[in-house]
């Protein structure tokens, strides 16, 4: 659905992106995270063809993004933070004025979404609450079925609950229409229970592109009871990130974990004297913000 | 198209609000230019609201245009229709319908309602509508670019931006600066208010760029201080454009470009020496220089037909070196729309004259005898030397048409297709300002002019009223404009309503009086323009003093004081305050010094000032302060060259009799009244003989480089034999009497020569010739009124009815007109007459016809009948 080969955007002396490759692929859901300031959002628009890439190549729905016209919005739905709505008009003027811009809108879904997402329809989009608004704004960007959705942010600046039912609705449907979505977000915990793959882009450069089980059955946080007097080496397996002592205790996140005998095996040989590690599962939460920090260490 | 219409109702149902407000706009223009609000009033300044609201719909216009939603308008692709699938096309496409259904339709349907309610023919309607489609469209290319190059706060940024360059001034000084440096004539109406098919042709030209300036923001964006300077620049690149000679408007075009032609090519034009005159001026900078007029005759040229003259190249030379030249004054172009310009300077009588020259005479209150003021120079060093002048000259040819006339009466009406006339008061007595002035008549009058492009009633030439005295043949012209107030400006039908004042109506001599001022009649005429014409002029050794012409008159500072003390005592203290350089100085610290007793005697001029005319205010003469300088040309007689004689001459005759009297060369003594030399010579080849000499130093015929030379000598040598060579040398002489004569056509000289019969032939033809060449007006110089005289000399009764005429209305109100006045008398009559005589001499020559006097072709004199 999308191909990305060695993307680049610089804005003066900042390059935003910088030889980004990725591939999103067809019928799943594509989490794209990274901190603030990582290039998503320069990413999502040199797809768009909002920005003009510098270098490389980007093919949305087999086009190139540079010639992405109003042929490929009608099976594009996109939906960002950003996006300025006619705020001056009704829900129903809204979906109105959308309407006749897509040959292939269905009413029939316009009308379950508006059900769904409970949309006030002859209220204005000014005077509607944040979430609502994103709401109709998601509502016409799939009310036309449209075969690739990509958000950028979609959740920023939501209250918990609200967020929760929009994600519950985006889940709902992206299960039932089989829809590829790209999805940006800076923090993983909103796109947690929607992602079937995560790719986090750091300093405009893809750090990691992997389906979330597998990134889950490698990530995990070690504790281990070093021997008297014991400092810890300096010369740890580079795969274990952000190892700490604390007295006789050593912490760190092993980010290649295969089995606990192998990793217990790796520690005494690191440390000799060195008891059973203790084994704990983390959270995708855990392993984006251990990411994150060894993403910073590493700017440093 | 239907994506475009669905857009288009997207940005209707956003813009209305606004619309309604441009349609408010709309209406109350129409309501005030049809007058149903505010009606014309010369007491009002509601032509700066026509101005305004012409300005100010515009303004409405582009804001109703540019303004965009503020969800298309956002930047960094957070507009929501770059994501959605609306073609790029369908978007300008629905730009392009709002300027069009919301600004353009409305626009041309106010042009054509008032058209309508104006009674104007449906042709004329049908014309304005189209008109007012072109000037809407042309703004297209700007509105339509700049509704997509400009979001939120930006788009007040570019109407502030619109204003500045074109509302305010500030576009016309930024094009008059770039102008002036370039060498480019701009035209002087560079109001778009005033002239707007220049600028619409302009913004056609430059609109495409703005189309190019969005496809280079999409592609690499701009910053908003870059696009609107961007923004600016065309904006000023148009303005140029429409004030350049690149613009040009349909109603500028020549009626009769191939007549005229013709017209060119069969009469040639002359410049002759003693037209030209060379008068001390300033430019914009107040830096003192000459300017350079003369007159071009071309003999033999239908009556009908006016050529204007300016140079477009002016070379002059003295002693083959060229002189240098500055830029001519700005108000000065060869372009049509100066006739009226000139109009103003020229007698429009002979548009109504069909026969004689003794018709109507204009009651002109300048009086120019065709001098065109051609060029200015700096003021070379050397005034002696004369100069050549090339001049590569254009002459633009113009026609008065009669519009109409009509009694001088409240309610009279012209109608005639182009315009329409209504003289709404009249008021006798009345100045300008509304105040009591004896003798002028101040009108409030009404006009409607057709301003369409194909027949513009007041582009390039406005129509001219005139006051037209049929009793007397009198024509007063130029009327002053007092307050007035316009409408409808831009809509091809002009209203005005305006208050002009002529003065000198209600005069004696005029014949006409408040009784009789309703049976004078009103004429109103329209000038055209017929085409333009170009030549190639040469004369050789113009003088550069001569003629009338003044210079190196310290012109500031005679007027810088005003002293109520008597200036001639001030002159004196002023001079002896001087610090003096000693006895021995050399020559030029005595020159610095007698240069500035000079700038002193300037600076007091009003010691010379005579009222009544020959009798001085503050008698006296400067023989002290002459005293005072004198001992500086004895020690360097050399010194006499460098004294003033060109505007000083009275100071410095005083100068150089003081410094001969002082050098005790004979016959020069210090005694009251003339002659100043006076010297019997024995004759050695006849014992007990003597030859008496008396004179003046002051010796016209002489000329003062003579006269000077002669002081030099001697002052050096303390004999007066060079004094009396000089006078020896001035026996009278047909030539030299024939060359001052053509200068100054005097009757004294003009009898001396009809004489000798081959000279009376050419006196007679050069008389002729240059009567024949006055303006039809009875306002003169002393020069024109010597012609006049000289011609009525020759027997012509005509030239003595004219001649009269303009006597009996002059107002001898300066020195040189009252001399002028006791010239034409004595020459007329063989008497003279004093200043005292001159008041009943002017009431005379109001009564005096022709036939009260007999021509006496012996004496060459005009004997009253009585004395038969």
């Amino acid at each position: 659905m999308i191909t990305i080969t060695d993307l680049h955007k610089r804005f003066r002396k900042t390059e935003a992106v910088a030889g980004l490759s990725l591939q999103v692929p067809e019928g799943q859901v594509t989490a794209f995270l990274g901190p603030n300031g990582a290039g998503k959002s320069t990413t999502i628009k040199c797809l768009l063809n909002l920005h003009r890439p510098d270098s490389g190549h980007a093919e949305v729905l087999g086009c190139d993004s540079r010639k992405l016209g109003p042929a490929q919005f009608t099976q594009l739905g996109y939906v960002s933070e950003n996006m300025e709505l006619p705020l001056w008009m009704t829900v129903n003027q809204f979906l109105d004025y959308c309407r006749p811009l897509y040959p292939n809108w269905d009413p029939a879904f316009e009308k379950q979404l508006l059900t769904q997402f409970d949309l006030p329809r002859s209220t204005k989009l000014k005077d509607l609450s944040r979430g609502m608004r994103m709401k109709a704004a998601l509502l016409s960007s799939l009310a036309y079925r449209p075969k690739l959705v990509m958000l950028d942010e979609p959740f920023s600046g939501l209250d918990p609950l609200v967020r929760d039912e929009f994600i519950r609705g985006l889940l709902e449907l992206t299960e039932q229409e089989g829809w590829t979505v790209f999805v940006s977000s800076h923090d993983i915990e909103e796109v947690q229970r929607l992602a079937d793959r995560i790719a986090i882009i750091n300093r405009g450069k893809l750090a990691l592109d992997e389906t979330s089980d597998s990134l889950q059955n490698r990530f995990r946080h070690i504790e281990a009871v070093l021997p008297d007097e014991t400092r810890m080496p300096a010369n740890l397996p580079l795969d274990w990130l952000h190892a700490e002592q604390a007295g006789r205790t050593l912490r760190f996140t092993a980010s290649r974990f295969a089995d606990e005998e192998s990793i217990a095996a790796m520690l005494r040989a690191a440390v000799p004297g060195s008891q059973p590690p203790q084994v704990r599962p983390m959270s995708l939460r855990e392993i984006f913000v251990a990411l994150a920090r060894a993403y910073r260490l590493e700017g440093k | 198209m239907n994506l475009v219409l669905h857009q288009f109702n997207k940005e209707f149902r956003y813009l209305w609000p606004r619309w309604l407000v441009f349609l408010a706009a709309l209406l109350a223009d129409l309501a005030f230019n049809m007058e149903w609000i505010l009606p014309l009033d010369p007491e009002g300044v509601t032509m700066v609201a026509d101005m305004l609201f012409a300005t100010g719909l515009w303004i409405i216009g582009w804001w109703v245009a540019l303004s965009t939603a503020p969800e298309d308008e956002a930047e960094g692709g957070a507009a929501f229709v770059r994501t959605r699938p609306l073609p790029r096309h369908a978007l300008v496409a629905s730009r392009g319908l709002v300027w069009l259904v919301l600004i353009m339709l409305p626009m041309t349907l106010e042009t054509g309602l008032y058209l309508t309610l104006q009674h104007r023919p449906w042709s004329d309607v049908g014309l304005g509508m189209a008109e007012e489609l072109w000037a809407t469209s042309s703004m297209a290319f700007w509105v339509i670019p700049a509704a997509l190059l400009f979001r939120g706060w930006e788009i007040y940024m570019a109407l502030v931006v619109f204003f500045a360059v074109w509302g305010a001034s500030y576009g016309r000084t930024v094009v008059d600066f770039v102008f002036e440096h370039l060498s480019i004539e701009s035209s002087w109406r560079t109001l778009p208010v005033l002239e707007p098919a220049r600028f619409i042709q302009a913004a056609w030209w430059i609109g495409p760029a703005m189309v190019l300036l969005l496809l280079w923001h999409q592609r690499h964006p701009w910053h908003v201080v870059k696009r609107l300077s961007a923004f600016a620049l065309l904006l000023l690149i148009t303005y140029g454009l429409a004030v350049s000679p690149l613009a040009k408007n349909p109603f500028d075009e020549p009626l009769e470009q191939p007549q005229i032609q013709q017209l060119a090519q069969a009469h040639t034009p002359v410049m002759r020496a003693e037209s030209f005159r060379f008068t001390e001026g300033v430019d914009d900078q107040l830096r003192s220089l000459l300017n350079v007029s003369a007159a071009v005759e071309m003999d033999g040229l239908p009556r009908d037909v006016m050529p204007f003259w300016t140079s477009s190249k002016t070379i002059i030379t003295q002693n083959g070196r060229a002189l240098p030249m500055l830029p001519p004054e700005k108000t000065r172009t060869n372009q049509p729309h100066m006739i009226n310009l000139w109009l103003f300077e020229h007698s429009l009588s002979g548009a109504l004259n069909a026969g004689g020259r003794e018709e109507i005479l204009a009651m002109k209150p300048m009086a120019g005898r065709g001098q065109f003021p051609f060029s200015r120079m700096e003021i070379p060093q050397d005034l002696k030397t004369p100069v050549d002048v090339d001049m590569h000259l254009t002459a633009v040819w113009a026609r008065l048409r009669e519009l109409g006339r009509a009694p001088l009466q409240a309610g009279a009406r012209i109608l005639s297709p182009e315009a329409e006339l209504e003289v709404l008061e009249v008021r006798k007595n009345v100045g300008a300002r509304g105040e009591s002035s004896p003798g002028q008549v101040t009108l409030l009058v009404r006009q409607s002019m057709r301003t369409l492009s194909d027949r513009h009633a007041m582009w390039p030439a406005q129509p001219l009223l005139t006051l037209h005295a049929p009793g007397k043949k009198l024509l007063w012209q130029n009327s002053m404009q007092g307050r007035n107030d316009w409408r409808a400006m831009r809509l091809g039908w002009v209203q005005m309503i305006m208050e002009m004042t002529f003065g000198e109506v209600l005069k004696a001599g005029t014949g006409v009086t408040e009784q009789n001022l309703g049976s004078q009649q009103l004429v109103w005429m329209k000038p055209d323009y017929l085409g333009t014409s170009r030549h190639h002029v040469q004369v050789k050794d113009v003088s550069l003093q001569g003629n009338g012409s003044f210079s190196l008159g310290g012109l500031h500072s005679i007027t810088a004081l005003h002293q109520r003390e008597n200036p001639r005592a001030r002159f004196l203290a002023a001079v002896r305050q001087r610090r003096a350089p000693s006895a021995d100085a050399p020559i030029e610290e005595a020159a610095r010094y007698v240069a500035s007793v000079y700038t002193a005697s300037a600076a007091y001029d009003q010691r010379r000032h005579q009222d009544p005319p020959g009798q001085l205010v503050w008698p006296g003469d400067d023989r002290e302060v002459a005293d005072l300088v004198a001992p500086f040309l004895l020690k360097h007689p050399e010194l006499v060259q460098r004294l003033n004689f060109v505007t000083e001459s009275a100071l410095s005759y005083e100068i150089m009799r003081s410094a001969l009297v002082l050098a005790g060369v004979p016959g020069f003594e210090r005694r009251p009244g003339q002659p100043i030399y006076q010297r019997a010579v024995v004759l050695p080849d006849w014992p007990g003989a003597t030859q008496k000499f008396e004179s003046d130093l002051w010796l016209t015929d002489v000329g003062n480089e003579r006269m000077t030379d002669a002081v030099v000598e001697m002052l050096k040598t303390r004999s007066d034999d060079p004094m009396r060579a000089v006078l020896r040398s001035r026996e009278p002489s047909l030539e030299k009497a024939w060359r001052n004569f053509s200068a100054r056509p005097a009757g004294k000289a003009l009898r001396y020569l009809c004489k000798d019969p081959a000279y009376r032939e050419k006196a007679a033809a050069e008389v002729s010739r240059q009567y024949g060449g006055l303006g039809l007006t009875v306002r003169f110089s002393d020069r024109e009124l010597r012609i006049i005289i000289a011609q009525a000399l020759m027997g012509d009764s005509a030239a003595l009815s004219w001649g009269l005429r303009a006597i009996g209305l002059s107002r001898e109100v300066n020195t040189w007109e009252s001399s002028a006045l006791l010239e034409a008398h004595e020459s007329l009559f063989g008497q003279k007459i004093t200043h005292r005589q001159l008041p009943q001499f002017i009431r005379d020559c109001r009564a005096w016809t022709p036939e009260s006097f007999r021509y006496d072709a012996e004496k060459m004199l005009w004997v009253p009948q009585a004395n038969q």
